[in-house]
């Protein structure tokens, strides 16, 4: 429980400094830093419940990505605002920079063993954001 | 509004979106939508993120306009401004003065002030070494490297050094401070899990979601750079790292 707690709050105060960082103002601020809070705690409850890696980063995609776009809806403003805040807990940087670095350091097995596992996890983002935009209310118009 | 204000004003706002960090696509239907608004149906948009350019046609009359995007921040409040901006020119009428005055003032909204920039850097730091599974102690560790780490990029933000050298000096200083600290007290430090707490401040997580939904709004072009972009500032946070540890392992 205690465990839970400490993972809502710090991924909540870890999507804050990024909105204050990218100059979000206001509720706002409160708003995008809750999507990534909403977003790493259902990565982690499925964790502890034994999900597959790649299948949670898909389910919290779809999870965050519908949050920004209903969000987006209700407050009047671009899809990323949120968007992007809230994915800042699930974002593969770190493992982009495992990779990088085993790449330095010739460690040619870790070096494919992270490169795999970060493309997987971009694509579980993508996927995820595609089945949240098939549902989008919000359809893209190229034709007024 | 003569056509030249019309590309003007569309290109101003295009031009902003991009720059602070709005999608390419969007930048691209703000610039079309808002040339419609007033009338000019053949609008041509081609948008990368370093650089925007339109032509608008009417009566066989055409005329273009490039903008380059140098250098980029990401600052969303603006791109909401602009946002609504694009939206009341495109559902009201507004003269070209009045629309030039709104660019004004959102270029010149201010961001939030430098102490607050200070805590969040040394917040988010702490808060991904706590996430990560490091201890109360690297938390406090990992908030005064986020200190630091913005004093750096400071540094070299006002001095325009190279972007790549900032964060491979900042990589290096974090992870430096870190092998140190646990050499120092090994039972009490784990300097993996501060590394990878305050690189958090530095690598290029954002980049790769961005390039994927460029690629999946088609824009390719768009989605290779950004992929590029991701690729060298992960590299140069590896170098930072890697120089440190192979000074010590």
């Amino acid at each position: 429980m205690q465990d839970i707690i400490l993972n809502i709050v710090c991924s909540f105060c870890g999507s804050l400094g990024f909105a204050i960082f990218f100059n979000i103002k206001g509720k706002d601020l409160f708003y995008s830093a809750l999507g990534g809070a909403i977003g790493w705690t259902i990565f982690h409850l499925l964790a502890s419940a034994g999900v597959d890696e790649v299948l949670r980063y898909f389910i919290a995609s779809v999870a965050i990505s519908g949050y920004s776009k209903i969000l987006a809806r209700i407050r009047k403003m671009p899809t990323t605002v949120f968007l992007v805040i809230s994915f800042i807990p699930l974002v593969p940087g770190y493992s982009i920079y495992l990779t990088m670095n085993s790449l330095l350091l010739y460690n040619i097995e870790a070096f494919a063993t992270y490169a795999v596992f970060t493309f997987k996890v971009v694509i579980a983002i993508a996927a995820g954001f595609l089945v949240s935009s098939a549902f989008s209310v919000n359809k893209i118009q190229i034709d007024k | 509004m003569t056509d030249k204000e019309i590309l003007t004003a569309a290109t101003d706002i295009g031009y902003l979106l991009l720059k602070h960090g709005a999608e390419v696509y969007r930048a691209e239907q703000s610039v079309i939508y808002i040339c419609n608004s007033f009338g000019i149906t053949d609008v041509d948009v081609f948008a990368i993120p370093s650089s925007l350019i339109t032509t608008i046609s009417r009566d066989g009359e055409f005329i273009t306009k490039t903008k380059r995007i140098l250098n980029p921040s990401v600052d969303l409040d603006k791109v909401r401004l602009l946002n609504n901006l694009s939206r009341d020119i495109c559902n009201f009428d507004i003269e070209f003065c009045d629309i030039e005055k709104r660019i004004e003032e959102i270029k010149a909204t201010k961001s939030h002030s430098n102490a607050l920039l200070f805590l969040a850097f040394a917040m988010t730091s702490a808060s991904f070494t706590l996430i990560f599974g490091g201890g109360m102690l690297d938390g406090v560790i990992s908030f005064g490297l986020g200190v630091v780490l913005r004093f750096i990029s400071q540094i070299f933000d006002t001095r325009h050094i190279n972007m790549f050298l900032k964060i491979t000096i900042s990589a290096a200083f974090a992870s430096l401070v870190a092998v140190l600290l646990e050499h120092a007290f090994p039972s009490a430090v784990q300097s993996t899990k501060i590394i990878a707490g305050s690189l958090m401040l530095l690598v290029p997580g954002l980049a790769l979601v961005n390039c994927m939904r460029d690629f999946m709004a088609r824009d390719y072009m768009s989605g290779m750079l950004k992929l590029s972009e991701a690729m060298m500032v992960a590299l140069a946070t590896a170098l930072g790292v890697a120089v440190v540890l192979l000074c010590f392992y």
